[in-house]
């Protein structure tokens, strides 16, 4: 029966239960779970060229031996077997391979295999998130058999694709534009027909990047006035009256009123869903502008779909059988970027603390090929149960990329190799920088570049922040693909530079014995070094705001 | 006769008849809230069918008083079908259901007030026969009520639909049925040409049936057999009869008086016996209709599991029960494949125990399968989607899922027993491809119980008849079955080769006088453990006696059996070897084999040339294997232990020359201590050989001081704690010497016990009183007691009436309180005369 079927002649108990029972789990069962399919997963691997690689030749035979033996692994580990796609060496036969870009451009497409059975659970995951998205509380949720749906989101190879796909087969989602059209569109045109079609037919799910969600949102009336264009009255023949006569609506009521057509005046929405980072900034405005509140779900190229928010929309829970999950607290993963020889000490999920931060480490279960394999992405562990909501295991919300990456609306990794690469090619007389990722007052994120010019070369030419920020642009865009789509689909500027007097970095790092990390590092470092560029005292607290 | 005289009352009749066999069904049927409110609603419906019926009979009393029977039904009917709605949605409605109650009985009291209708008048006009009426304008009142019935009724269909989750599916029978009353009601007035037919009626009729078909798709009841009854088919002949007679009547009085005037006189016989030949008939049509229809297969299931249960009640053979289970359930519910999984608790999983599929398939599922802990949490069976929808389904393994899948698995039914789950019946999809019903997995659950208390039985006599074959120490065959399959093997293979060991541990008295019977008992199971390792299939292991062992190998020659023997040998060592207590060493066994029909020529004489083989072992000097042989038959002279020290005497005396060569002082000590003692055990009453051994453990008590460095044997100052340890050491180091001297190892209780103290606080067991063997205690006193009036090199001799003070005051805590005073009492009597030197 398909999930459509069970909304039409199920009890929607019944199919809560289907879909959402694992929010029932204790902890306990919870992780019987987790071990339970770690058990299969590890004689997978023992069977497989890459499993026996990983295992040194040593099967583990329990758990803690699998967590003891097996080494915290990143995607170089995998690139050989992956990148020549070489399936006869993993756990299963892959159905798909997703792909995502490797350290903004600068090394091949990163691909990732997907069993049959990890999409199996994906899929039911998904259309789990999908009930969730649209309840209020446990058990009451109300979506309708078919579903008008806006989804902005990149379509296969990358695994945001995996959605529609794994969606359709069980679900009438009428995706705006047609999955077919979508894909001979750019995704910008795909934003702007799809947005076009929800304005005339109405909407019932939107699903894309909380990035993007917030432009559209802050830029509603733009949209609607025209999706791109103005309305021609032909295409007011495409409106179906119940449309028409909402716009209408709201246009009188804007005029009247003097205040600007929000979404929620045009849509009834089911489900909001997003994902991406910084969706946790967004929310507020977004659940006031729509009328719902967004639930974010999270996953990634190599794990698929690992966790979704709940009816409350306050915190990430992960699935159990997705991945089996590790985590490195902040201060353990610190210690390992700046020693690489140490190895940081895992938890498992029920070993968490709350209000700590992780780096999660994964192992895919089902057949996938990644093992014990660091994500890059930070967690924060929000509580261990919820007791308001009746959950027994611990909630997240995602933080962002780990420190060494600076993840700009969801669309661009830049790493430090990436931005050498760049100063590199534009042939700037650069002495040395640093970047990290800030917020501006409309609360996008941007990079901020601290850059100290080699002093013969400021002295022979011009050599200002705007200058900088203009030609590193412009090789920022070369370089990295997405990094343009950032301007072009959000407006937003991803680049500042603050020009640094030459010799401060040296000074820091004579006078705290350290150098100055060049992704992210942390704001009191920062502050410190802006005192040393005024000339004036270093001093504690939390003064920095950008 | 046009059609419509006979319609005008056939209607009524066949619908009263429809509404008051459902109600019967229901009467015999398990009944709920919902029920009870069905049938009230059916009386309703039949008040209004009956009313109609005995109105257009114009029965008596008179056609007014039927005409407001019949309206009291149908003002009954909406305040009923809201009842109705309420209890199969399981909404409470106290207000709305107390007002429209009220109202609905307004009604009834205006209706008998005939307020709403006059009294009807029947007439036949032109062969179309109509009753009319003249209606008043009160009769809007129960129309209204009616309407807001109704209305309330609607909207708790949509609140089931919205709120509850109650799937529009399960309306639409009662819609239908609604729908079909409505049109019933309104086309008569509507449609002149139907005025005169009572729709109305028949609608009513059509529903009732609508909402039973409602009631059994949602399962909400199950038919009983009762429905089946004679009883239910001679109501049925009966009302049947009638409607046939009252509308065939005038129909055949016209044919006989048309066809036959003759015999006139007869038409009333002719037709009385044409009425019960059709009466025979019916009876057999509806006794056949009533069974075939319902309860057939409820019947048969009955049936099957009656008999089910009479033949498990009469066997308590495990397979047996399972192949009459395996019919049980083939011939009830046919299926592409049954698998019983029983649990094994050897290693905690289910295993598959038969299959009915043609390819018969090993099914096993581990005792922290997914399903078995779902299974665990139910008591009744459940269909296999139910389980893919739980969070149980997620932690399954692809492999798990796989056969489950390919084995078309669609119905799990548990087997528990004293709320254990000891078994899993997984039946596969059913051969016509629908789901199992609801009377089928009662069935199922029924027989689940059945066999559940067979299997339990069997269980309980598997396991005593294990008992009884079993020994309960070692969990080996008992000496009894060993004989009687030795017995049927020797009768089976004419001719065949087979052999017979028997082992025999030594020593294991004195290991058990040493480390206490507990050890030894696991002992005895480490070696039965050893045993079935090593023969495993190739034959039967027995206990034969305490400490005796048998192994009876069919198909095999003495050679092969001196090998298996070999290899048990080096399990046993490397068991030992394994334990890491070198105390344990010296156990060892003396095995005989013997082999038919070389050897022996019956079960009895393997059996005895198989001891004496072991004999023979013994004799020489144990830790060996014998192959009887009748040319080396005959039984080896007896040694006792004289001889065995008489033969060994050189080897003490080297022992203790070396001890001499090393320290002089121990050598000279062992002397007097063995002197001391053998004199104490011969006055305490210990019969010569015991005395002698007690002797021999003097000389060597200290014998493991050879392997103590010379700097602390022989240091003038104090030990420290660490050169005091390894003095301590020379008790286990002497064990491990004598240990050598496999005939000496009769001393080893005694030398192993001499530093123990009565108290418990001594060396190296800490053992206390009896438990201390006599001989260690003996040496315990007298090794004391020659220290203190000893020179050595870090102290003067004592006096000895000092030493014997402190051997009395120790009396009871170091020393054994009757040991020690007849010691002193001894030595003070001069019966055991202080050595010096």
């Amino acid at each position: 029966m398909r999930f459509k079927e069970k909304l039409v002649k199920l009890p929607p108990a019944e199919v809560w239960s289907q879909y959402c029972s694992f929010l029932d789990l204790s902890m306990d069962e919870y992780m019987a779970i987790q071990f339970r399919l770690l058990e299969e997963q590890i004689a997978l691997l023992g069977g497989c060229g890459l499993g026996q690689r990983l295992f040194g030749g040593q099967v583990p035979r329990t758990v803690s031996e699998f967590r003891q033996n097996v080494p915290l692994t990143k995607y170089e580990d995998y690139a050989d077997i992956l990148l020549s796609r070489r399936a006869d060496q993993l756990p299963s036969e892959p159905v798909i391979w997703l792909e995502t870009t490797w350290e903004s451009g600068s090394r091949p497409v990163k691909v990732a295999p997907c069993s049959a059975q990890m999409l199996e659970t994906c899929q039911a995951n998904m259309l789990g998130a999908m009930l969730l998205a649209a309840s209020e509380s446990r058990g009451k949720f109300c979506l309708k058999p078919s579903a008008r749906t806006l989804y902005c989101l990149a379509p296969l190879p990358y695994a945001s694709g995996l959605f529609p796909v794994l969606i359709e087969p069980e679900y009438d989602m009428h995706f705006m534009p047609p999955l077919r059209e979508a894909t001979r569109m750019s995704f910008s045109e795909q934003n702007k027909a799809g947005f076009k079609l929800a304005v005339q037919g109405g909407m019932d799910i939107y699903f894309g990047m909380s990035s993007i969600i917030y432009t559209v949102t802050k830029n509603f009336n733009e949209f609607i006035s025209g999706a791109g264009g103005k309305w021609k009255l032909s295409s007011l023949a495409g409106f179906r009256p119940a449309m028409l006569y909402r716009l209408l609506k709201a246009k009188y009521h804007a005029s009247r009123d003097g205040k600007p057509i929000r979404p929620r005046d045009l849509f009834d929405l089911q489900a909001l869903l997003c994902i991406g980072t910084d969706t946790v900034l967004f929310k507020d405005e977004l659940e006031d502008a729509w009328g719902r509140r967004p639930l974010e779900i999270h996953g990634g190229t190599e794990p698929t779909c690992i966790g979704t928010e709940t009816w409350s929309r306050d915190g990430l829970v992960l699935f159990p059988d997705a991945c089996f999950y590790e985590f490195i607290p902040e201060n353990e993963m610190l210690r390992n970027m700046d020693d690489p020889s140490y190895t940081p000490k895992t938890y498992l999920m029920d070993e968490l603390t709350a209000g700590q931060d992780y780096e999660l480490v994964i192992t895919v279960l089902k057949g996938g090929s990644f093992t014990r394999y660091r994500v890059g992405d930070m967690y924060r562990c929000l509580r261990l149960k919820n007791e308001r909501d009746g959950l027994a295991m611990p909630q997240f919300e995602y933080l962002d990329r780990v420190p060494s990456v600076i993840d700009i609306a969801g669309f661009t990794r830049i790493t430090e190799g990436a931005v050498k690469r760049v100063i590199q090619m534009s042939r700037l007389e650069i002495a040395d920088w640093f970047a990290r990722k800030e917020y501006d007052g409309e609360k996008r994120a941007f990079m901020h570049l601290y850059v100290e010019v080699d002093g013969a070369a400021a002295a022979s030419h011009p050599m200002t922040e705007q200058i900088l920020r203009e030609h590193m642009s412009i090789y920022f865009r070369h370089y990295d693909h997405d990094y343009k789509d950032l301007k072009r689909l959000l407006g937003i500027e991803p680049l500042r530079i603050t020009l640094l007097r030459e010799g401060v970095l040296a000074e820091y790092h004579a006078r705290y014995g350290r150098p100055m990390r060049r992704i992210n590092p942390p704001a009191q470092d920062i502050i410190d070094l802006m005192y040393l560029q005024n000339g004036g005292s270093p001093r504690g607290g939390d003064g920095f705001c950008q | 006769m046009s059609i419509n005289p006979i319609l005008f009352s056939l209607i009524p009749g066949f619908a009263l008849l429809c509404n008051v066999f459902l109600l019967m069904t229901l009467l015999t049927a398990r009944k709920n809230k919902t029920i009870h409110s069905f049938m009230l609603l059916l009386g309703a419906f039949i008040l209004w069918t009956g009313g109609s019926l005995l109105l257009r009979l114009q029965f008596y009393p008179s056609p007014g008083f039927w005409n407001q029977i019949c309206l009291d039904g149908i003002i009954l009917v909406p305040w009923l079908y809201y009842l109705l709605t309420i209890n199969y949605l399981e909404i409470k409605g106290f207000f709305l259901k107390a007002l429209w109650g009220g109202g609905t009985a307004v009604m009834l009291v205006m209706n008998h007030l005939s307020l709403f209708l006059s009294e009807p008048v029947i007439s036949t006009d032109g062969g179309q026969t109509a009753m009319r009426y003249e209606t008043h304008l009160l009769i809007v009142l129960p129309v209204l009520l009616a309407i807001c019935i109704f209305i309330s009724i609607w909207r708790l269909m949509l609140t089931g639909l919205r709120r509850q989750g109650t799937p529009s599916t399960h309306f639409i029978p009662l819609l239908v049925g609604v729908g079909v009353m409505l049109v019933g009601n309104v086309l008569p007035v509507t449609t002149p040409v139907l005025n005169s037919l009572p729709l109305d009626t028949a609608a009513c009729a059509v529903n009732a049936c609508c909402i039973y078909y409602a009631f059994c798709k949602k399962r909400l009841f199950a038919l009983s057999r009762q429905i089946a009854s004679k009883g239910a088919a001679y109501f049925m002949t009966i009302s049947v009869s009638a409607l046939i007679l009252l509308a065939a009547l005038p129909t055949v009085q016209g044919f006989l008086s048309r066809h036959l005037p003759a015999l006139a006189a007869y038409h009333t016989v002719i037709i009385a016996v044409l009425l019960s030949i059709l009466v025979l008939l019916l009876y057999n049509l509806l006794s056949v209709l009533l069974n075939n229809v319902f309860v057939r297969d409820q019947i048969a299931r009955e049936d099957g599991l009656r008999a089910f249960s009479d033949a498990v009640g009469r066997t308590l053979r495990l397979d047996e029960i399972i192949d009459a289970f395996l019919e049980l359930l083939r011939g009830a519910i046919p299926t592409h494949g049954v698998y019983i999984c029983l649990y094994t608790p050897e290693d905690n999983c289910y295993r598959s125990a038969l299959g009915t599929s043609p390819i018969r398939r090993d099914v096993t599922l581990r005792g922290d399968h997914p399903l078995v802990m779902w299974l665990g949490k139910h008591s009744a069976g459940l269909h296999y989607t139910e389980f893919t929808h739980t969070s149980f389904y997620k932690s399954m393994w692809e492999t798990e899922k796989r056969l489950l899948r390919d084995l078309n698995i669609s119905y799990l039914l548990p087997i528990r027993c004293e709320g254990r789950l000891t078994g899993i019946v997984l039946l596969a999809e059913k051969e016509n491809h629908k789901p199992y019903c609801f009377e089928e997995t009662v069935f199922l659950d029924s027989a689940a119980s059945v066999v559940s208390i067979a299997l339990q039985n069997a269980s309980l006599y598997e396991t005593i008849r294990q008992e009884a074959q079993r020994d309960g120490l070692t969990g080996l065959y008992n000496r009894r079955y060993f004989t009687e399959q030795l017995q049927g093997e020797v009768r089976k293979n004419h001719g065949q080769v087979l052999s017979v060991i028997l082992l025999n541990l030594d020593n294991f008295r004195l290991y058990n006088e040493l480390y206490g019977t507990g050890a030894g008992d696991q002992v005895l199971q480490d070696f039965a453990g050893l045993l079935t390792q090593v023969i495993g299939t190739r034959g039967t292991v027995a206990r034969y006696g305490g400490k005796e062992f048998a192994v009876l190998l069919p198909f095999t020659d003495a050679a092969t059996a001196q090998g298996l023997t070999a290899r048990i040998r080096e399990g046993l060592h490397a068991h030992i070897s394994r334990t890491g207590e070198a105390v344990e060493k010296f156990l060892t066994f003396s095995a005989g084999v013997c082999t038919y029909p070389t050897a022996a020529h019956s079960a009895d004489e393997l059996l005895s040339y198989a001891n004496l083989a072991v004999f023979s072992a013994k004799q020489h000097g144990r830790n060996r294997t014998v192959a009887y042989s009748r040319s080396e038959a005959g039984v080896p002279p007896v040694r006792d232990k004289a001889d065995i020290a008489l033969e060994y005497t050189p080897t003490i005396y080297a022992l203790t020359a070396a001890i001499d060569a090393k320290d002089h002082y121990t050598f000279s000590h062992s002397q007097a201590v063995s002197e001391y003692a053998a004199a104490l055990a011969k006055a305490y009453g210990l019969d010569a050989e015991h005395v002698e051994t007690i002797r021999q453990a003097g000389l060597l008590h200290d014998i493991g001081k050879i392997g103590i460095p010379d700097a602390i044997l022989t240091k003038t100052g104090r030990l420290t704690d660490e050169e005091y340890a390894i003095i301590k050491q020379h008790v286990e180091r002497s064990i491990e010497m004598i240990r050598h001297l496999p005939s000496l190892t009769y001393v080893i209780p005694s030398v192993l016990g001499h530093h123990e103290r009565y108290d418990g606080k001594g060396y190296p067991r800490g053992i206390a009183g009896e438990q201390i063997p006599v001989g260690a205690r003996c040496l315990g006193v007298v090794d004391s007691f020659d220290a203190m009036v000893s020179r050595r090199s870090y102290k003067e001799p004592m006096p000895v009436a000092d030493a014997l003070q402190e051997i009395r005051r120790n009396l009871g805590t170091q020393f054994d309180p009757a040991l020690g005073a007849l010691f002193v009492r001894l030595v003070e009597s001069g019966a055991i005369e202080v050595m010096q030197y």
